[in-house]
């Protein structure tokens, strides 16, 4: 990669954390929000590499890409947050049929809701790119993101056989 | 030369089967060996007269019963039939090519079990993996992520681990994306019992760029 896209890059994802620390939520835990984050950087940068974004491409593709993320994050910290108490839920025997619909609903919703957003951005992103870019996006999405459950595996293994 | 090989030799050379090396060889010992010489003579005597009969033709009745004679003889001694002892041979062949290589047979049944074993890891793991990883969650980031987070969040240990190795592999992309010339350094000191985030607790600078040495 071009070390003018490097830099490019690098200030894109400066102004991002500054402005997800403006933002900060506050619920998530430091190691969940963590991982969202070391996620994000990696999928950018990769992101960047494997599509031969041009510094024009990822001046217009960046400002938006950190939007979406931003807002994504909220959505999945928020489902993750309903899961949670979705499974306390199920154990306490004195919740009623209310509680789940009410519960289910809102998890239903938030997953919706993070599915659209993913993909306008992917249509803004589709919409910037050449047709081998666009090719290459798919393609990208896909090894990025087997990648990252085969790196999960590898985690979970390694824990287990130290257990 | 012992006079036993020169003699096998001899009936090569009558049939116009013996090579020029050999040839010499062997007329080297003839010159020295009277006993070779005599046999050689008969030989050439027997070929002639063989040449020199003719071609009998015997009537079918006569073929019938040489045959019939000789599969008496076989049962009599205990034989299975031409056709058997046809097959009989085919199988011995084997059996001495068998018997001859036993490490070769050996190699290739290991190399076939180990080539088998290999192909059956590879064909199940791929199998297992398609299995394991729809389309939609290898398309869609989100759904990955979710799947992921979902089931980090029952594994501690597995989610630090899997932070850890994330941040390590972003260090080390974005050097090598940075090249030889310049180092990019990414900090992170995210306090984990702390929900709240320092805005300086993550700091990507570029610490020795080419302007700065």
């Amino acid at each position: 990669m071009k070390k003018g896209k490097l830099i490019s890059f690098s200030i894109m994802l400066a102004l991002f954390l500054l402005i997800s620390e403006v933002y900060g939520q506050g619920h998530t835990s430091g190691e969940r929000k963590n991982v969202r984050e070391n996620m994000f950087i990696l999928r950018s940068l990769r992101m960047t590499q494997a599509l031969d974004l041009t510094e024009g491409q990822t001046a217009v593709i960046f400002p938006e890409l950190n939007r979406a993320e931003k807002e994504k994050a909220e959505l999945q910290a928020e489902l993750a947050r309903e899961i949670r108490e979705l499974r306390q839920l199920l154990n306490n025997k004195k919740a009623e049929e209310k509680d789940f619909e009410d519960r289910v609903a809102k998890i239903v919703d938030l997953r919706e809701k993070v599915s659209l957003r993913e993909s306008e951005f992917e249509k803004f992103l589709l919409s910037q790119l050449t047709s081998v870019q666009k090719a290459r996006y798919i393609i990208f999405n896909i090894d990025f993101n087997r990648g990252m459950m085969e790196r999960m595996g590898r985690a979970r293994m390694a824990g287990q056989k130290n257990k | 030369m012992e006079c036993e090989k020169a003699q096998k030799l001899i009936s090569d050379w009558l049939d116009g089967k013996l090579s020029r090396w050999k040839e010499k060889k062997l007329n080297k010992h003839l010159a020295s060996c009277q006993l070779c010489q005599d046999y050689l003579e008969a030989q050439k005597i027997i070929q002639r007269e063989a040449l020199e009969i003719g071609k009998v033709e015997n009537p079918s009745q006569w073929w019938l019963q040489f045959e019939q004679g000789i599969r008496k003889k076989l049962s009599l001694a205990g034989q299975p039939d031409e056709i058997q002892i046809a097959g009989e041979e085919k199988n011995n062949k084997k059996t001495k090519w068998w018997n001859l290589h036993p490490q070769a047979v050996r190699a290739i049944s290991i190399l076939t079990i180990v080539v088998g074993t290999l192909f059956l890891i590879l064909y199940i793991g791929q199998r297992k993996n398609s299995e394991e990883l729809p389309l939609s969650l290898m398309l869609s980031y989100e759904e990955s992520y979710f799947n992921l987070s979902q089931i980090l969040a029952q594994d501690e240990v597995a989610a630090s681990d899997f932070a850890t190795n994330l941040e390590e592999t972003i260090l080390e992309e974005i050097f090598l994306a940075g090249g030889e010339d310049t180092i990019w350094e990414v900090e992170y000191n995210y306090p984990l019992n702390n929900y709240q985030i320092e805005s300086n607790d993550l700091r990507i600078e570029n610490k020795y760029s080419e302007e700065s040495l």
